[in-house]
């Protein structure tokens, strides 16, 4: 797999660089704005560009970063990584347009397998949602939840499901068979009042949006 | 008894006749001998009943004007004693008898508890319980164990005689005496602990009537010692008569503090023509704190509906609100400004309520209100900046957080990542290992200075003098220091460190300064902060210099900031009043 780099900070930048490389991935470009990236990656498009939501001390250029990235080259997966988790980033980054996108806390960088299978997720035009956000989302308190009439699977399939995983990918996640999984979502669809969507990723959305209340 | 409020002449006049009457008649069988202390005699009684009658129209005080007039009738009666025989009948001698001492108990009980209505303290109630006691339980038991005319009064009087004793008669006379000498010096004792605890207006108001009872309670005690050791008739006549001339001071302290009282309430007149020239709040709040004789009083005005700050706009403090709150209502009943008033002044309520509303209506002027606006404005600036100040301070240790410690604590991450797939793979991790260990050196230091920007823990526990000396210890040029070892107010303290850490780097930023010298005093109660450097000048609190959100800090402290610069150097100097 190919990847660029967009992070101002060149510490984190190098740190995941070196992390990357030692995983198997080539890092193609690495640069400190969205420019500077749109620039390298302009004749060589890699597969995924992994970007800090955070591009200068003002705050979200990431998130237009990401908007230029896809008009230009609609099939560059982008992973945002950011230092806080916030559910209006992930929302905001989705309702974008909601293939190959990717949103992680930077601290992933310590579980190499989450990072590595975000990656690949969005390189294959799929989403990830960081943990994290989704399991904040399904833990608030005080609403009226008909979350409560879930069972503990349906639980389980929903949290995979807000992350961004396919039914595929849910049912690898859970070892359990595509059929079940297929079974469940119905279930929670109908028990949550959500119309079923066609498309793994605007699921995310819905659910996401749901989640949010 | 309602006089209050209507002239109190007529009652007055009334009360004092009848008591100088009933005077002059009981002083007939000794006029011709006795000329100049029956002279005293009717002054004194005629005069506690006019002062009793005085006091119950000045409605402040209560019922202590009652005392007073039947202090009077006491004291008439306890001269009876100087009676002929053939005026010593029916109860008379028996009630002067038991009644005589009760004008020094009651006129006592006035004197201590006056200008308030009532005693505050437990054990002033707890001296007149026993006082009472003593006077009516002891002379009750002193006439059933005599005969009259032991006691000196005609054997054909009224008595209570049940078993007449003349020694116990003797002894039981001789320990009254004892316990009325004991009870006239604990008052003694009682009005000097009432001046001592009282304050300013106040004591101004008391001191009179205290002063004259304690002299009577002195003299009063002289006299009952003479009679009780027997001494020459001279020496005891003269007491006597020193006695009841001092009594006479009591109603005269009445008079004076109550004419005392009329005139400040006169005052408010001449406040009004005083306020009339006043051009702004801080002359208003001079006026008002002559007239109330409260040099601590604070005009303050409504800077949002819930907060009050004092007219020069500082903040108030913790002392100040807990003060006495008198709203001065403008001329459209909306209350502007309040007036912080010592507690001791409520039993003047009428007075500083009749100040407030002359206050509340001069706001309203022209000039006053235009000095009220621009105070305002100034407090609402001030505290937006210091709004702002803090905020854009949060932002900077955010961004400092994010750019600093965050990226490397990450990129400890991502090495500790990479060394463990590396050792996975059976690979060697050593190289990963002592990155993430150097990462972590730099974002402790990180950390640690940006902990120390955000509050000097050694500020805290040590003071000013030993942060500062760690301050110039990082300074790139030599940093002279001289710093009060005294600890400051907690606030004081840190305003002062985060003025001097500024100056300082401006020191270092800007003025090409090849050295610089902190000094902090303290005298008098004010702190002075200077820090001076011989560089090429040009410091000031504009251009986004951290001095002007620092210079708005000290002004919440009610303190000063000021910069002096010129060709050779800068002098950023602060003054903060400690408390």
């Amino acid at each position: 797999m190919r990847v660029a780099l967009t992070d101002d900070t060149v510490l984190f930048r190098e740190g995941l660089a070196a992390l990357l490389r030692e995983l198997g991935i080539e890092v193609t470009h690495q640069a400190d704005n969205e420019r500077e990236l749109l620039a390298g990656i302009a004749d060589d498009p890699p597969d995924v560009v992994i970007m800090d939501i955070r591009l200068s001390a003002h705050g979200a250029e990431g998130l237009h970063a990401a908007e230029s990235i896809r008009r230009r080259h609609p099939r560059v997966g982008i992973l945002l990584l950011s230092a806080y988790a916030e559910t209006a980033y992930a929302v905001r980054l989705l309702e974008g347009g909601a293939t190959g996108v990717g949103y992680l806390v930077k601290d992933r960088v310590g579980r190499v397998e989450v990072l590595e299978d975000a990656l690949h997720r969005v390189a294959g035009g799929q989403t990830a949602i960081d943990p994290e956000i989704v399991q904040r989302l399904m833990d608030r308190p005080s609403r009226q939840r008909p979350l409560d009439l879930l069972s503990g699977q349906e639980r389980k399939v929903l949290q995979h499901m807000a992350e961004g995983r396919s039914n595929n990918g849910v049912a690898e996640a859970l070892f359990l068979s595509q059929k079940t999984v297929e079974k469940h979502i119905l279930s929670i669809f109908k028990k949550l009042g959500l119309e079923q969507q066609g498309h793994d990723n605007r699921r995310v959305l819905a659910v996401l949006h749901w989640l949010q209340g | 008894m309602t006089v209050q409020g209507k002239s109190p002449v007529r009652a007055i006049a009334v009360v004092s006749l009848i008591a100088a009457v009933t005077a002059i008649l009981s002083w007939i069988p000794t006029w011709s001998a006795e000329f100049a202390l029956g002279t005293i005699y009717v002054f004194v009684v005629t005069s506690f009943a006019a002062s009793g009658v005085f006091l119950l129209w000045d409605r402040s005080t209560g019922r202590t004007g009652w005392a007073m007039i039947v202090a009077a009738f006491c004291y008439e009666a306890s001269w009876w004693w100087t009676w002929p025989p053939e005026w010593e009948i029916g109860p008379a001698p028996l009630i002067s008898f038991l009644f005589g001492y009760w004008w020094f108990a009651v006129g006592g009980l006035a004197l201590l508890r006056y200008p308030e209505p009532v005693l505050s303290r437990r054990y002033e109630r707890a001296y007149f319980v026993y006082f009472a006691i003593w006077i009516v339980g002891v002379k009750l038991f002193i006439a059933a164990v005599s005969e009259p005319e032991w006691a000196g009064w005609n054997p054909h009087a009224w008595w209570l005689t049940i078993v007449p004793n003349r020694s116990l008669f003797e002894t039981a006379s001789a320990v009254f005496k004892i316990g009325i000498i004991v009870l006239a010096l604990v008052l003694v004792v009682l009005l000097l602990l009432k001046i001592r605890r009282s304050r300013g207006l106040e004591r101004a108001d008391s001191l009179p009537v205290t002063a004259a009872g304690i002299a009577i309670g002195f003299l009063g005690s002289f006299y009952i010692a003479a009679q009780l050791f027997h001494l020459p008739p001279p020496v005891t006549d003269a007491l006597r008569t020193i006695t009841a001339l001092t009594a006479l001071i009591a109603p005269i302290a009445f008079l004076i503090s109550l004419t005392q009282r009329r005139l400040a309430r006169s005052s408010v007149a001449d406040l009004v023509v005083r306020l009339a020239d006043c051009t702004s709040l801080k002359d208003v709040q001079t006026a008002l704190r002559e007239v109330l004789g409260d040099p601590t009083m604070v005009l303050a005005v409504q800077a949002s509906p819930s907060h009050y700050v004092t007219c020069e706009g500082y903040p108030l403090t913790g002392g100040e609100l807990a003060r006495w709150r008198v709203p001065m209502p403008s001329g459209n009943g909306r209350t502007v400004a309040v007036l912080l008033v010592d507690h001791a002044l409520r039993r003047r309520s009428d007075l500083v309520r009749s100040a407030a509303v002359a206050g509340g209506l001069v706001l309203e002027n022209g000039l006053l209100r235009d000095d009220l606006a621009a105070q305002l404005a100034q407090v609402q600036a001030s505290r937006r900046r210091i709004a702002e100040a803090g905020l854009a301070e949060r932002r900077r240790i955010e961004r400092n957080l994010h750019d600093g410690a965050q990226q490397l604590l990450l990129r400890v991450m991502s090495s500790l990542s990479l060394a463990r797939h590396r050792a996975q793979r059976g690979r060697d991790p050593s190289a990963a290992i002592e990155t993430a260990g150097n990462d972590l050196d730099e974002a402790l230091a990180e950390l640690r200075n940006l902990a120390r920007g955000i509050h000097p823990a050694v500020l805290g526990e040590m003071g000013l003098q030993p942060a500062l000396e760690g301050v110039a210890d990082r300074m790139s040029i030599p940093v002279t220091l001289d710093v009060t070892a005294d600890r400051l107010p907690d606030p004081i303290e840190e305003t002062l460190y985060f003025v001097i850490c500024e100056a300082l780097t401006n020191v270092i930023r800007h003025a090409e300064a090849g050295h610089a010298e902190v000094r902090v005093t303290l005298r008098d109660d004010t702190v002075v902060a200077r820090v001076t450097d011989d560089g090429r000048g040009g410091a000031g609190f504009d251009g986004g210099s951290g001095l002007a959100g620092l210079r708005d800090r000290v002004e919440t402290l009610r303190g000063d900031m000021t910069i002096a610069t010129g060709g050779n150097g800068t002098t950023v100097t602060v003054v903060i009043p400690c408390e």
